[in-house]
């Protein structure tokens, strides 16, 4: 019986592509973002992502679909639904727990950035999973800031294409980095050498082969070439793909649209410096929270 | 290869600080004309009635003598210079700056930081080489029967900003020495170099030194070079870097100086800041070991860096490099897991710098810097107890043990190690005064007073 693993991060850290990889190896099964530990139970987390998060719902709708029926369709997502809805009181554990029973005798891989930066979540994983292992993916703050701002403006120009009104000014993209990165800093810190790693996602990406080859070495899962090729292959999840109209996501938009690899554009992905003035905040610097982290995590 | 020592093996044969308690580090050793000479240090430099000096250690008479002392210096404006990074201390402030106006000399030197038996051109025979911390500029004292000793060369090696220089290293027939501190009329940096710099003679009696590699290796955010070593037929020099961790470069010192040196390690060994320096290497089993460390309390105020513990890496002549004690992680030369099956300080946060590494009858032995007291008095817990510092014992680099606690409840490392045909010997930095001092300043008053206050050096024969 494998332990679980879960991928932590910041939201727009390469988590969607990495996590489905780390998904397509033979011992292992990926899962799109569950968002299942902002709350104590089923119903405790339906209600959080309600107020916060809609889509957060897709990915468990979209797993419960596929395990359950083999396919997701809106059919099998409406039953999926109903399925949640009969156990609301389900802690979320035995959630997870039937979804591990239907994968099989494979490692559930798990990510969800939601998770990274709501109180508690961190501590609620470990509580129900004490064995786990832990991954922290990271990316430099900079690239992870422009890439959060394209996307809040994408949603907003969806929206308004929906007739919504405007969202007004775009989040600070540096203070989600830096609540994700200290909450998961905070956390990794108590847990014992190993059970825990951190791996900048540009490195994964632009070096797929030595960085997943290490990842199944401490997972202590085959690390043959075989499993290395199959984990070049997000885009044979089932979860890969935009889903039924009301459950369509589940994992990084972009991501969903073009989940096969660009092998030449991921080699070319560069790190940005630490220095100099964020587009977010005109004629300002990195604050020193984020650049000590930063730094810490290998950028500079 | 002998048993790893045990600790009933050790005596303890210095203590109080010698000829005072305001000796707090048994600064720097070497085995010279069959005697253990030992250069201390008094970080506050300000003892002119017991000014710091080298002592000296007849194993057959198990007695020391003092061989050298500081001589006074007129107390100018870089007497009362800012001490950067000192301010936590209560000692470093604006209430020593006032005590220090009143005072007309100061020691010339506050401590000795290295130590080594050369033989340069001119010198008849080997003589005894070692290295001041200086207000003035860091001078190198020569010493050819261990009786008289005199300055060679200038201050700082001809720039008097030099606080001092460290590492004291033969290779290929040279000496080479590191530059470390920095200071003006108006602050001194004890950590950081002018220049991060190593420095070479062929003949040090003569004073002439020429630079060895470029400032930094050509890097600027290398700030101090930390440590020297020889191995594999390399000079090995590791720097400090507080942007992206420590460098390990390597040369065969061939030509003229400046030589040409390749770059081993960088990135802290992927550790990254967190390994802000290669604080300590020794060759072992035909490796070389290095041992890193952050420099303060286990945190840097400076670089905002840590808090932290240290780590041990073995760098095999290949380049290739193996984690012995320390954080796991990925990294382009693969998975690193520690092989000692420890984390960073073996386990222990407090172990922020491995501050002393050395080889004695062909086992590897590795001395500690633990800031655990410090985190006492922060929390208030003035009545605290501390062992002392560990040292730690291995036949193969990969295996470890303790060995024993080194000093006492305000032990803050083993300073150094020194391999001599009369034994092992452990010396410790002890600060009493300080830490009383920064109970003080939180209101607080530790019992015991200054009991306990100087370095201890202890002896295993054989």
């Amino acid at each position: 019986m494998y332990q679980p693993l879960f991928v932590l991060s910041a939201p727009r850290c390469f988590s969607s592509v990495i996590g489905t990889m780390l998904g397509q190896h033979p011992q292992t099964y990926g899962l799109p973002e569950l968002n299942l530990f902002v709350g104590d139970t089923l119903g405790d987390v339906w209600n959080m992502l309600d107020v916060v998060f809609k889509a957060g719902t897709d990915g468990l709708l979209r797993t419960l679909a596929e395990l359950h029926e083999g396919e997701q369709t809106e059919e099998t997502v409406i039953r999926a639904r109903e399925w949640v809805m009969r156990r609301t009181n389900w802690p979320i554990k035995r959630v997870l727990d039937h979804i591990s029973e239907h994968v099989g005798d494979k490692m559930i891989v798990e990510k969800g950035p939601t998770q990274a930066f709501l109180g508690g979540a961190l501590d609620r994983i470990y509580d129900n999973y004490p064995m786990a292992n832990y991954l922290h993916l990271v990316r430099h703050p900079r690239a992870q800031g422009t890439s959060a701002l394209r996307l809040q403006e994408y949603i907003q120009q969806k929206q308004l294409r929906q007739g919504a009104r405007g969202g007004g000014a775009p989040r600070d993209p540096e203070k989600t980095w830096s609540l994700c990165q200290r909450n998961i800093t905070d956390f990794t810190r108590t847990l014992p050498p190993g059970q825990a790693m951190r791996v900048k996602g540009e490195d994964v990406m632009r070096a797929p082969h030595l960085y997943l080859r290490q990842i199944c070495q401490w997972l202590e899962i085959d690390d043959s070439d075989d499993a290395i090729e199959a984990m070049l292959h997000p885009e044979r999840s089932p979860y890969a793909c935009i889903g039924p109209a009301s459950a369509p996501h589940g994992n990084d938009p972009n991501f969903l649209n073009e989940p096969a690899l660009d092998h030449a554009r991921m080699a070319k992905i560069k790190e940005p410096s630490l220095k100099g003035e964020v587009d977010w905040r005109p004629g300002e610097t990195f604050t020193p929270v984020v650049q000590k982290l930063a730094k810490e995590f290998g950028y500079s | 290869m002998g048993a790893i020592l045990q600790s009933d093996d050790f005596t303890i044969v210095a203590e109080g600080g010698l000829s005072d308690s305001s000796n707090t580090i048994a600064h720097s050793m070497a085995w010279f004309r069959d005697k253990l000479f030992m250069g201390v240090t008094s970080p506050a430099g300000v003892n002119t009635d017991h000014p710091p000096g080298i002592f000296r250690f007849d194993p057959e008479a198990g007695a020391w003598d003092q061989v050298f002392t500081t001589p006074p210096h007129a107390a100018d404006a870089r007497a009362f210079v800012n001490d950067i990074g000192a301010d936590d201390t209560g000692g470093a402030g604006g209430g020593r700056r006032s005590r220090l106006r009143n005072r007309s000399t100061l020691p010339t030197d506050y401590g000795f930081r290295s130590m080594i038996v050369f033989q340069g051109k001119s010198d008849a025979a080997p003589c005894l080489y070692t290295t001041t911390m200086s207000r003035w500029g860091g001078r190198l004292l020569r010493s050819e029967d261990g009786e008289a000793f005199s300055q060679v060369g200038d201050a700082g090696l001809g720039d008097d900003e030099i606080l001092s220089f460290r590492g004291l290293t033969e290779f290929d027939g040279k000496l080479f020495a590191a530059q470390v501190g920095h200071i003006t009329d108006d602050a001194m940096d004890r950590n950081l170099a002018k220049s991060a710099t190593v420095h070479v003679s062929d003949d040090p009696a003569s004073g002439k030194w020429q630079p060895a590699c470029l400032p930094g290796f050509g890097d600027a955010d290398n700030r101090v070079v930390f440590s020297l070593a020889t191995a594999h037929g390399y000079l090995y020099a590791g720097t400090g870097n507080p942007e992206r961790g420590f460098q390990l470069w390597r040369t065969k010192a061939k030509g003229k100086a400046p030589f040409k040196w390749e770059m081993v390690l960088e990135d802290g060994a992927n550790r990254y800041n967190t390994n802000y320096a290669a604080a300590t290497m020794v060759a072992f089993n035909g490796d070389l070991y290095v041992g890193t460390g952050i420099t303060g309390y286990g945190y840097d105020k400076e670089f905002d860096i840590g808090p932290s513990a240290a780590e041990l890496v073995r760098v095999h002549e290949d380049g290739s490099w193996d984690l012995i004690f320390g954080e796991p992680r990925f990294s382009p030369q693969g998975l690193k897991v520690p092989f000692a099956a420890a984390g960073p300080g073996m386990d222990n946060i407090y172990n922020s710098v491995v501050w002393a590494m050395n080889v004695h009858d062909g086992v590897l032995y590795l001395g500690m810097h633990n800031w655990e007291p410090h985190q006492h008095i922060q929390d208030g817990n003035f009545g605290y107890s501390h062992a002392g510092s560990p040292l730690f014992a291995s036949k193969n680099g990969d295996d470890w043990e303790f060995v024993m606690d080194v000093g006492g409840r305000d032990h803050f490392g083993v300073r150094s190690l020194c391999s001599t045909p009369a034994g092992q010997f452990v010396g410790s930095c002890c600060h009493t005064k300080m830490m009383g001092l920064m109970a003080f300043s939180k209101g607080g008053r530790r019992s015991g007073g200054q009991d306990g206050a100087g370095f201890k050096v202890y002896r295993a024969a054989g």
